[in-house]
């Protein structure tokens, strides 16, 4: 999801937001100093992972801002459903997981402050 | 346009690059070509274990070499090295903290036709409730060289979460 958060940042540049894109290459033990630097400057964070919002990449990052470092945390990811069978771009497209999305949950999450 | 590498291909040509290391052991489930530890199989064949289509077995197998000093790399896909085999991954390897590395090949939607039986989105909720375990997520080929070696040099459990689609080299090789 790297490369579309990448995306993201450009498409949200655009409209003169700047945004941050962090790589959380480790899920665990999660970089906690990472994400409470970024959660203290930019004010609000947007999780990106391909896999369901339940219990992943999402809530980990959000365990440690709202223990730490309360900021509003959007999450995109499979909103708990199954699969489905079909090529791979169109699969993320119809689960939400493009540079699109990410972006429009960065406004939302903005919108929150 | 970068250069699209998938990153279970960065795994298993790390495995054999790293490989020299005589502790290391790749076990496999009868997927080899699609977990990509064929490439270490090639240059060490004598370290490489095909178990057959049983997971959970692989992962007590991987306990067991690691009591007795190996670096096991066990592989399979996503869905069933976390899922299939979670019990054996908790009980066998995480509870008594074993040095073996889950290399998880085909994680996420980004399998495609094969459909919602073989999707595993679940993985990194799993593994990462179970005391002991370390989860990595390489966003690309580099980033999945540096996984493979990083697990090596740590002691203790490691899941690496790894796709079967191509995707964008990110990160300068020297990074």
């Amino acid at each position: 999801m790297v490369q579309y958060a990448l995306e993201a940042a450009r498409l949200l540049e655009e409209e003169s937001v700047n945004a941050r894109v962090i790589d959380i290459h480790t899920i665990k033990p999660i970089d906690r100093e990472i994400i409470i630097k970024a959660a203290k400057e930019t004010g609000c964070i947007v999780t990106a992972e391909e896999h369901t919002i339940m219990g992943g990449f999402g809530s980990a990052v959000a365990e440690v801002v709202c223990s730490e470092y309360p900021v509003p945390v959007k999450m995109v990811g499979i909103m708990d459903k199954f699969g489905k069978s079909g090529k791979p771009n169109e699969l993320f497209e119809l689960y939400g997981l493009t540079a699109k999305n990410i972006a429009a949950k960065a406004i939302e999450a903005m919108q929150m402050l | 346009m970068a250069e699209k590498i998938a990153t279970r291909q960065a795994y298993g040509e790390a495995l054999a690059e790293f490989g020299s290391d005589e502790r290391i052991v790749v076990l496999d489930a009868d997927l080899s070509k699609s977990t990509k530890t064929d490439i270490f199989k090639k240059k060490y064949p004598e370290r490489h274990i095909n178990v057959g289509i049983a997971e959970g077995n692989m992962m007590c197998i991987a306990a067991g070499l690691a009591t007795c000093g190996k670096i096991v790399f066990a592989s399979s896909f996503a869905i069933f090295a976390s899922g299939r085999a979670f019990e054996q991954v908790r009980n066998s390897i995480c509870y008594p903290n074993l040095n073996v590395k889950i290399g998880s090949t085909h994680a996420g939607i980004s399998v495609g036709e094969d459909g919602a039986s073989h999707q595993a989105i679940e993985d990194i909720a799993l593994m990462r409730s179970i005391p002991n375990m370390t989860v990595l997520a390489p966003a690309d080929a580099v980033s999945a060289r540096f996984a493979v070696k990083a697990a090596i040099e740590h002691e203790g459990p490691v899941y690496i979460r790894l796709g079967r689609l191509s995707v964008p080299v990110i990160y300068d090789e020297n990074e």
